[in-house]
């Protein structure tokens, strides 16, 4: 035998299709086992178990591991490499060449028809989506597990303000419309209204309902904590009230845990005013079990009580001799809860479920623990990268097979949950797996299952039923009837039908109150959350593919979440910063703001006057900067400014001065200014003027030099200076007498044309250079002169002169947008040379920065990429407003310049919608039907999809002097990103660094942008 | 006509519980006679249509639901209905669930009912009612009456007018629906009188809604607006959802509410209007 293992990082699958993968693996020639599955603990501690050494892998990578004949493995390799390639969804196929599937349900929910959002991506991320869904006005249905308990508490607030309903979580079942979501059954539609916080709870109850002609209303699943003392009863409450106004439902069942005392009363308080009868099917010690409580409210519809199905073997088999325990064997939470209670007469019973808990994973998978046995096998501690025991039978097939071997088992009792989403045939390997364990008990071990199905069910009860009685096993649809009968065969005493549990209580069943009081004070919130009981559903899925199969096979309209773990950030920091209660509302506010921003050049001024700015000071482009850390480029424009302003004699003097800091640097950003490239500003200077009529601001940007060999590049040769005396001298005052003989001009109104012209305002600004000079020609010619000529060739013949404008005019917009408590938009996205950095709304003025990367691109000339500076220059101001890369559909020709091909600009701005907040409705794209710019950077939005913002940008040589060596693609590293979303999260209200200052990684600043 | 041989497909349907006999009965033939974007419609020898739509089409009494995708079927093509699904070609559409095309309606009065109404007027002067100037007003008035002249308003209305469901039925329709869901005492026999006279005066689907209309079975936008005008809440909402079914029919049916609630409103009112004179 041969053994592969392989760890994939970097791909993600979800746990359902990595089981169907393992076993079309497992099934090939040769093999005898094989494990593909998310490297999580458990799969791990399985994959020893296996025998197999286990790798350094984490959970987000993908484990491949099979065990074969030698000359098999690698056919078995090629199996699982083929399964693992269809399991890539064909992202182009139904939706055309360059379009971007959704990746997160907000951006899925924009222009959707769905009405409810089903969550089952694993726990840790499932928040972020959950409250995308109510923030876009939709109910949520979150199968998720793993949600910490505070956050269900945020979620549900939040739903309960917006009138919306939060199933779950942890509550794997919901049938609305008889429409199943996640786990349900197929249960005949009736009278009866079930509120869940318990998940194969209501599927039992429901199951009962059924077989006793009565059926349902509709199923609420409210998530398994909703009666504890935390979460307060808030989605039960609100099931309540949505049921006792749906026209069909009669009568109402609680199905639960006991509630802790608060939330009980709430419940029983809401329960009398409703005007239904609302009956509680409370799960434990001293209550009645589900079965009982089905009874009950069947006695108080006035149905007699059936005979609950069942089906025996031919022979059935008595006590295994010398066995004294029993071992049950539980997919279902609350079945093996109910099971655990029941069981309790026969003395200590050691579970993973239930008050009493005390077994862990692995004394449940390798040890032998004393006494009766009640395992839940869907327990997150067994679930962890792993499809759900009711998907995924292996690990509770190998426990059967252990524990029958052992000869103190006296008894074995499993449950079988069907239904839409489980097992399509659980008795396909059930069924052998019952014989083969009986066989090795010498035929003489009882197995009893409680088979919780409806006849309508996909996987039918009856054939389910023939199947595993035909194994031997004796089949119950009620759980309870089925643990009484393994209870009995445990104690050898003789069956019986009559319970052996002493005190059976009188179910409590609230009396129906006559007068409904119709408050009309929640009357519009129940109206709204009404539409989900009455209005046709239809659901967007987000995670397991399963489910959303399982809503096609129902003919519910269902729509897709091209899902993945997010990429960079801390889980924990992503769910504090998703349920922050700011968040919305301080997004929306910063977006409108940015959106709202005008920009006119209204002068242009040198900038001693203009910035105030002293003597021996110069402005930098990017974060924070020293001379010691600058780069070349960096370097040789500050050397030439120095040269400019006549501080020193020569280049090594300049750089003297510099070095021992005869001259002070600030960033660009600090002074309401950017800089592109080097963005060096000198007092002698002359700048644009813009101003924002919308909100009072004003920004400055240099004028733009040309390409090629010039100061911002870090070329400070001779006629790189003599042409900055020039434009000091010549072009600024001639612009200045042209834009007062002119009055305003809307840049914002150029750059929108702009953009219909094939610009994208970064890399490319032809059309809009022409626009500026057609709109100051007259003035400018005129003025008169002598040079005017030389003014009109050198702006028309310097395709990047509006650049300088682009850019003021998204500092503008950006610095509108700033110091928004809660928002996670970026305002700035910047690089000095060494470091990138982004600041962001909610965080007020500190950089979170990181190494700048080399842009990927086209070199004039003869140089090359060995030549490239690392990114450089405020030019990303235009990415961050949703210009430059983000435009780059509106910029095919763009491509000729930074490289790459058509398809891509078009899907780089597609997949740049999916980390943003919103569309700039001015900056409209034409090629894509004139949809608006994708326009502000959502800071959690990048670190869940992992997609980095996309700029374009030019390239300056690494040596000082050399100027401008090429053009390319570049992104900010995500270091950034997962800095500022940790800053953010330790902001949010409550947290622990809430009031602490900021957070570690931040290059701390002293004057705001604005 | 034969359907061409092709892959078989699969596609699940949710059906409206009015088609329930037909379509767990025994199977019987059907003709494609219309296909569009979003709907396909089927016919079976005595003229009852069933619509196969998509999930964002008006939700038609008679219809089924797919929840992914129409089927392309030629006009003509040969199938069958029953015994739990559709077979068209290649094609099976199982019935995987039901829902019910009756609205659901709580108890209310007629002080309500009234108010509604008057949120109601006006409907002759919208864009989309050109074409109900059109129809001859004297019948139109005549559905307004506590005792309406039954036979002669449906001889002045069946059929009338352009569209698969020609004006003065999509009128009769709205009428009917909202005698037979709100319980008109005289709501039964009207029904049976509706369908007895417009019997071959109108087309098969006209005449397979009206059968639906006379078990209080309607179009989901006209049950959204009786529920609206039963709870007093977002009733031009509802009105304006309405509308937008079909090119005039939505306008159609609200003006044949609007009539309905005029009727109910003179008929011996009982103090509260209950949930239907129809058998759920």
């Amino acid at each position: 035998m041969s053994r592969y293992v392989d760890v994939r990082s970097g791909r993600y699958v979800d746990s359902v299709r990595l089981m169907q993968v393992s076993r079309a693996v497992a099934a090939a020639d040769g093999v005898s086992s094989a494990l593909i599955a998310m490297a999580t603990e458990l799969n791990l501690d399985v994959l020893a178990g296996m025998g197999f050494d286990v790798p350094q892998a984490g959970p987000n990578d993908l484990l491949v591991a099979i065990d074969a004949d030698a000359d098999a493995l690698d056919a078995a390799r090629a199996v699982a490499d083929a399964e693992l390639a269809g399991t890539a969804r064909a992202a182009g196929t139904a939706t055309g060449g360059t379009a971007v599937p959704p990746r997160t349900t907000a951006s899925a929910l924009r222009g959707s028809a769905a009405s409810l959002v089903l969550i089952s991506v694993p726990g840790p991320s499932a928040t972020a989506e959950a409250m995308d869904g109510l923030a876009a006005g939709r109910h949520v249905m979150l199968f998720s597990d793993n949600v910490p308990v505070e956050q269900e508490v945020a979620l549900k607030t939040e739903a309960q303000r917006r009138g919306l309903l939060l199933m779950g979580p942890d509550c794997g079942t919901a049938v609305v419309q008889g429409v199943a979501l996640g786990f349900a059954n197929v249960v005949r539609s009736g009278p009866v209204g079930v509120v869940a916080a318990s998940g194969t709870g209501a599927q039992q109850v429901s199951c009962l309902l059924d077989a006793a002609g009565v059926g349902i209303s509709h199923l609420i699943g409210v998530g398994g904590r909703d009666l504890s003392e935390a979460v307060g009863a808030r989605a039960t409450v609100q099931a309540l009230r949505l049921l006792a106004v749906d026209p069909a439902t009669e009568r109402i069942v609680v199905v639960s845990k006991p509630a802790a005392e608060a939330a009980g009363r709430r419940v029983e308080e809401v329960a009398a005013d409703l005007g239904l009868p609302v009956h509680l099917a409370l799960l434990g010690a001293g209550h009645p079990d589900l079965t009982a409580a089905t009874e009950a409210v069947l006695a108080a519809a006035g149905v007699p009580r059936p005979s609950w199905p069942e089906r025996l073997p031919a022979e059935p088999s008595g006590a295994r001799s010398g066995g004294h325990r029993l071992v049950g064997l539980f997919a279902g939470g609350t079945l093996a809860a109910e099971a655990a209670l029941l069981a309790a007469p026969l003395g200590r019973v050691r579970s993973n479920v239930g008050a009493d808990a005390d077994l862990g994973a692995a004394e449940i998978l390798t040890g032998f623990p004393a006494g009766h046995l009640v395992v839940d096998f869907g327990a997150d501690e067994l679930t962890g990268g792993r499809a759900h025991p009711m998907i995924d039978p292996e690990l509770r097939l190998a426990s059967l097979a252990r524990w029958a071997a052992d000869p103190a088992t006296a008894v074995v009792l499993l449950d079988v949950v069907l239904g839409y989403a489980a097992d399509p045939d659980p008795a396909a390997s059930l069924a052998p797996a019952i014989r083969a364990a009986r066989d090795s008990a010498g035929g003489a071990l009882p197995v009893v299952v409680s088979l919780c199905g409806t006849p309508d069910d996909p996987q039918g009860w009856q054939r389910q039923a023939e199947a595993l009685a035909a194994a031997g096993a004796e089949v119950y649809l009620s759980n309870a009837a089925a643990t009484r009968r393994a209870v009995a065969l445990t104690s050898s005493s003789p069956p019986t039908t009559e319970s052996p549990i002493p005190d059976a209580v009188t179910p409590d069943v609230a009396p129906a109150v006559v007068a409904a009081s119709d408050g009309e004070a929640d009357a519009g919130a129940r109206a709204g959350a009404a539409e989900l009981l009455s209005e046709p559903l239809a659901v967007l899925a987000v995670g397991a593919e399963l489910f959303a199969d399982s809503l096609v096979a129902q003919a519910c309209p269902v729509e897709r979440v091209d899902w993945r773990p997010p990429a960079l950030g801390r889980p924990e920091d992503i769910a504090r910063v998703a349920v922050d209660p700011r968040r919305d509302e301080a997004n929306r506010s910063a977006l409108s703001r940015l959106l709202a921003a005008g920009a006119e050049l209204v002068d242009v001024v040198p900038a001693a006057t203009a910035l105030s700015l002293p003597e021996r000071t110069f402005l930098h482009a990017g974060p924070p900067l020293t001379w010691d850390r600058a780069s070349g480029p960096m370097r040789g424009a500050l050397i030439g400014a120095v040269l400019l302003e006549g501080l020193a004699d020569s280049p090594e003097d300049a750089q003297r001065l510099l070095e021992r800091g005869g001259v002070a640097l600030e960033p660009c950003h600090h002074h309401r200014t950017v800089g592109p490239m080097a963005g060096v500003v000198t007092p002698s200077m002359w700048m644009f003027e813009l101003r924002d009529p919308e909100h009072g601001g004003t920004a400055y940007c240099s004028l733009n030099e040309g390409l090629g060999k010039v100061l911002r590049y870090g070329a400070y040769s001779p006629d790189v200076l003599d042409r900055l005396r020039w434009m000091s001298a010549v072009l600024g005052p001639a612009l200045r007498a042209a834009v007062r003989g002119h009055g305003p001009v809307d840049v914002r109104a150029i750059v929108a044309q702009m953009l219909q012209m094939g610009d994208e305002g970064h890399n490319r600004n032809r059309a809009g250079t022409l626009m500026l000079l057609r709109e100051l020609l007259g003035e400018l010619v005129g003025a008169g002169g002598p040079q005017v000529a030389e003014v009109v060739r050198f702006v028309a013949g310097n395709d990047h002169f509006f650049l300088n404008l682009v850019m003021p005019a998204a500092k503008l917009a950006l610095d509108a947008a700033r110091d928004i408590p809660g928002s996670s938009m970026v305002v700035a996205m910047s690089r000095n040379g060494t470091d990138f950095g982004i600041q962001v709304s909610g965080t007020g003025d500190d950089w979170f920065t990181a190494p700048a990367e080399v842009p990927d691109g086209l070199f004039l000339g003869a140089f090359g990429p060995a030549d490239a500076n690392p990114d450089i220059g405020d030019s990303a101001i235009t990415e961050t407003v949703g210009l430059g890369g983000f435009c780059m559909a509106a910029a095919p020709a763009i491509v000729r310049f930074v490289g790459g091909d058509v398809t891509l600009a078009l899907s780089t701005t597609r997949s740049m919608y999916e980390i943003t907040l919103g569309e700039n409705p001015a900056y409209a794209i034409p090629i894509l039907d004139f949809r608006g710019a994708p326009t502000g950077i959502d800071v959690l939005a990048v670190a869940r999809t992992g997609l980095l913002p996309q700029i374009n940008t030019g390239m300056a040589g690494k040596v000082a002097g050399t100027g401008q060596v090429g053009a390319g693609l570049v992104k900010p590293p995500a270091e950034c990103f997962a800095a500022a979303l940790r800053a953010l999260a330790e902001r949010t209200p409550g947290s622990p660094g809430a009031s602490a200052g900021p957070g570690t990684p931040v290059t701390r600043t002293t004057l705001g942008g604005s | 006509m034969p359907y061409p041989t092709a892959d078989p497909v699969t596609l699940p349907v949710a059906a409206s519980a009015g088609l329930a006999d037909l379509l767990t009965g025994p199977e019987r033939a059907v003709q494609v006679a219309g296909c569009g974007s979003g709907a396909a419609y089927l016919r079976d020898g005595a003229g009852s249509v069933v619509a196969v739509l998509a999930p964002a089409a008006p939700r038609l009494p008679c219809a089924v639901v797919a929840g992914d995708r129409v089927p392309d079927w030629p006009l003509g093509a040969d199938g069958t209905v029953g015994l739990g699904r559709i077979a068209v070609g290649s094609w099976l559409l199982p019935v995987v669930r039901w829902w019910d095309p009756r609205p659901a309606l709580a108890p209310t009065d007629p002080a309500r009912l009234a108010g509604a109404a008057a949120q109601l007027l006006g409907l002759e002067r919208e864009p989309a009612s050109p074409v109900i100037a059109d129809l001859p007003v004297a019948a139109v008035e005549g559905l307004a009456a506590a005792r309406p002249d039954v036979p002669a308003a449906v001889l002045a209305l069946a059929g009338r007018g352009p569209g698969l469901t020609p004006l003065g039925d999509d009128v009769l329709t709205g009428w009917l629906s909202t005698l037979t869901c709100l319980g008109h005492p005289d709501a039964v026999p009207v029904a049976a009188d509706v369908v007895g006279v417009a019997a071959g005066r109108t087309t098969d689907l006209s005449m397979t809604l009206l059968r639906h209309a006379a078990r209080g079975e309607c179009v989901g936008a006209l049950g959204a607006l009786l529920r609206a005008v039963t709870t007093g809440r977002d009733v031009p909402r509802a009105r304006i959802a309405l509308a937008a079914v079909g090119h005039s029919s939505g306008t159609g049916l609200a003006l044949g509410v609007r009539l309905g609630l005029d009727a109910m409103a003179g008929s011996r009112s009982p103090a509260t209007v209950g949930a239907g004179s129809v058998p759920r």
